[in-house]
Parts: C-alpha cells; sequence; structure tokens
C-alpha cells in the first residue's frame, strides 16, 4: 500500500522526500491538507500540543 | 537510557480539587488500583498553590522555555469554586513574570459551568475542555452522580452556556471515552452537535491484569479498532474541521510528524501533574495500573520539577524505542503505536514492558488510517514514485 517512493524497509511512516513530492492541489481532503502543513511547519510538536486536554 | 537527553515538562496538570460531583464507574481517580484520593486534601491550599507556581516558574526559567500550558485538573476542579481559580491562575502568571507565554485549561465534567464560574473562566482567559462520552443514554450508562441519575442533561446545559457568544472562544473541546456497546456513528454525531473545536476518542483505561471492558488480552478480535474506524471513515470523509486528536496525531506520525500525544508515537511525554497536597506524580492513567504507580515521592516543597524529569518512570517515557518492549520495537508500525499508552501496558506486578493491551485494535486502526491517507497521498505524488 505505500507509494514506490517509500523506502522498503518503511510501510509506514512516509519520508520527509516523500512528503516533499506531494503536489497539495491534487489534495482533495481538508483535513488530510491541514495536517501535511502542520507536520512540515511544526517539527518538534511534543506531547503537550494538545494542551487542551489530558487522557 | 542515560544516553538519551532529558526533555522539559511543557505541560502542568494541577489538581486543584481531588474529589468529584460525579460518581463515574470507570474514573481513573477513583474506580482502580490507586485510592490515594482517600488521604489527600480536598483543594489544594494557598500554600501548595504558591509552592507549585514556583517550581514551574523555576524549571520554565532552567529550561529557557517560553511558554507552559497548565491544566486544571480534578476530581472536577471547578468544585473549588471561581476564586480559587482565579487564584491559581493568578499565582502561576505571577510566578512566570511577564517573558513567558502561559495558556491554561480546566478539563471538566461540564456540571458547573454556569454563569458566575464561565465570568471567571473569561476574566482569567481559562479555555474549557469537556468530559461528555455522547448522547444520554450513552454518556449515563457511566457518567452518572452518586445517587444514580445521569450527568447529560446538566452537562448539555453547561455546554449550551459555554457555547454562548461571550464564552464561546474559551470552548477547547469535548474528550468521550469508548464504549463500544454504543453505536459510534451516534455518538459521533451527538458530540458534533455541540460543535467541539476538537474532540477525542478514549480507551478505557485497563491492562494486561486489568483488561478493559470488552478487551480480551492477546484476542485478535478488534472490538475497539473496528468502532475507532468507523469514526475515522465519517470524519475523514466529512467537510467540517472537527480535530480529532488521536486521529490527527496517528496521521502526522505517518507523515513524519510528530504526535502531540502520549498514547501514540515515540515522542518523549513531557507533562507532569502536581496533585492537591502538592506531590508531585506522572501521568494520572498510572492510577490505574497499581496503587501508588503514579507517585514519584517527590513534592514541591521540597523538590524541583528537574528532580522529576530524573525519575525512572518519566525517563522510561522520554527514550523513545528504548523504552518499548522487545515486540514492539521490533513491529514495522511501532514509530506510529508507540506502543500505546503507557498504563495500558502494564502487568501486576509491576511489568510496564509489555504492547499494550489494546494492540490489536491500535494496528487495525494504524492500519485503516494509513491505507486511506497513503491511497490519497499516491496521485498526488509523480507517477514514478507512486
Amino acid at each position: 500500500m505505500k507509494p514506490a517512493a517509500q523506502p522498503e524497509d518503511d510501510a509506514y511512516v512516509l519520508a520527509d522526500g516523500t512528503r516533499k513530492l506531494v503536489d497539495r492541489k491534487k489534495v482533495d481532503r481538508p483535513v488530510l491538507l491541514a495536517i501535511l502543513d502542520r507536520v512540515d511547519n511544526n517539527a518538534d510538536l511534543t506531547t503537550a500540543y494538545f494542551t487542551n486536554f489530558v487522557s | 537510557m542515560a544516553d538519551v537527553p532529558a526533555r522539559p515538562f511543557r505541560q502542568v496538570l494541577l489538581k486543584l480539587h481531588s474529589r468529584c460531583n460525579l460518581a463515574c464507574d470507570y474514573c481513573y481517580v477513583y474506580q482502580h488500583a490507586d485510592q490515594s484520593w482517600r488521604t489527600r486534601p480536598k483543594v489544594m491550599s494557598p500554600e501548595v498553590i504558591a509552592a507549585a507556581a514556583d517550581r514551574v516558574a523555576e524549571h520554565v526559567r532552567s529550561w529557557g522555555i517560553d511558554a507552559i500550558a497548565v491544566v486544571l485538573h480534578g476530581g472536577e476542579p471547578l468544585l473549588a469554586g471561581p476564586e480559587a481559580v482565579g487564584a491559581v491562575t493568578r499565582a502561576v502568571r505571577e510566578a512566570l513574570g511577564g517573558a513567558v507565554a502561559s495558556r491554561f485549561t480546566v478539563q471538566t465534567n461540564g456540571v458547573l459551568l454556569d454563569q458566575p464560574m464561565l465570568e471567571a473562566l473569561r476574566r482569567h482567559d481559562i479555555g474549557v475542555g469537556v468530559s461528555l462520552d455522547g448522547p444520554a443514554q450513552a454518556n449515563d450508562r457511566h457518567r452518572r452522580y452518586a445517587h444514580g441519575a445521569g450527568s447529560h442533561a446538566d452537562v448539555a446545559a453547561g455546554l449550551d452556556r459555554l457555547r454562548a457568544d461571550r464564552f464561546r472562544h474559551l470552548y477547547r473541546g469535548l474528550l468521550c471515552t469508548i464504549d463500544v456497546r454504543n453505536d459510534p456513528i451516534e455518538v459521533y454525531e451527538a458530540l458534533l452537535a455541540f460543535e467541539p473545536p476538537t474532540m477525542d476518542l478514549l480507551l478505557p483505561h485497563g491492562n494486561w491484569t486489568d483488561p478493559p471492558p470488552f478487551r480480551v488480552p492477546g484476542d485478535p478480535a478488534t472490538p475497539y479498532g473496528d468502532w475507532l474506524v468507523t469514526i475515522f471513515d465519517r470524519w475523514y470523509d466529512a467537510p467540517q474541521r472537527t480535530d480529532i486528536r488521536l486521529f490527527s496525531s496517528i496521521i502526522s506520525l505517518l507523515l513524519g510528524g510528530s504526535s502531540g500525544y502520549e498514547a501514540t508515537g515515540l515522542d518523549p511525554v513531557d507533562y507532569v501533574t502536581i496533585e492537591t497536597d502538592g506531590a508531585i506524580e506522572q501521568s494520572d492513567a498510572l492510577k490505574t495500573a497499581a496503587d501508588g504507580a503514579a507517585g514519584t515521592g517527590l513534592n514541591v516543597f521540597d523538590n524541583t520539577l528537574d528532580e522529576a524529569l530524573a525519575h525512572p518512570g518519566v525517563r522510561a517515557r522520554q527514550v523513545g524505542l528504548e523504552g518499548l518492549a522487545e515486540s514492539c520495537r521490533r513491529c514495522p508500525a511501532v514509530r506510529v503505536c508507540g506502543g500505546g499508552h503507557y498504563a495500558h501496558r502494564f502487568r501486576a506486578p509491576a511489568d510496564f514492558g509489555n504492547p499494550t493491551v489494546y494492540c490489536a485494535d491500535q494496528l487495525r486502526l494504524i492500519d485503516h488510517i494509513r491505507d486511506r491517507v497513503f491511497a490519497d497521498l499516491r496521485p498526488a505524488l509523480p507517477a514514478t514514485v507512486r
């Protein structure tokens, strides 16, 4: 199921290099676009990111 | 483990009040192994508040942190009253000084969200997260008063007041604990009806020794995974943008980002709890594992928060792969799953070196989200690398 650009040994986590190839104009999913932006802009989120919730 | 540097706390839970006006049957504070609430003060005293505020400020200064999140927690924190809510907020802000941003929220059952309380929360700029398990029949299975009546109607009224124009900006979201007997879409739509900016769907606490409801340890059936997948598809396919923490976190990890959440991924856990008596503790959820499991033996009068960072329980949750069970380290999904919630890995008498008891459910959900996300991304990649 992984894109061919992904390393063979990682079927789950998209490599930075693969993510950078994603053409955002071809992603028709608001939630996915929002999280792509979040990943690009917040490389070092901590577990306190969702500060309003603690489980 | 010693090679992995410690990360500072960026979120502090202040247990403003240790009792509750509800008697939810699954509560991790009262209904599980740890019974330390019985011997703690009901309310955080001014002395504890002052010492806690000083410790937080000291920690922030020593690490050069520019922002800290503070969650007023309980029990039911609003039982402390509007004055106490204001006092604790003022104390922390004054101790921090002007150079550090502080973000306050309260996690409440919503029953006490009346006009005077909402005015106090507004005055002190405290965001509000509310616990609600869905429609009345779902919520009131567990979230009841001590006399047996359900809480849904009172919580709904509190949420309506919170969503009024004057207070809506304080509204942070809803926390829902899953009961797989409830229809997932009915639950999701009932939560959406309250227009939360964010919500989360929590796995009920349990472990290998004291399993969660309807979860047989080691069984390949995935009742929770299936339940969550149903909501994921509804959420992912809809145009609205209510964030669901668990799903967003998994997508973020699949895209190579951070989790932002303690129950997924390998990011170092960076929050700490201060109890009403000043005890410095780990995650509250550990109270479901064993009596005293959340304890560190430290307190704000005698110890710094840096000392808590060195506690083995805290360290174990800051060292990524190294802190996981061998079977987790070999799992191809480990960077997304992260071994699951630490409390769910427990096996008596004191073993956290296991996969989460929800391993099969978690993998079912992660695989489903991965397949959907990668299917969406493939057409957006150059043909040569699809």
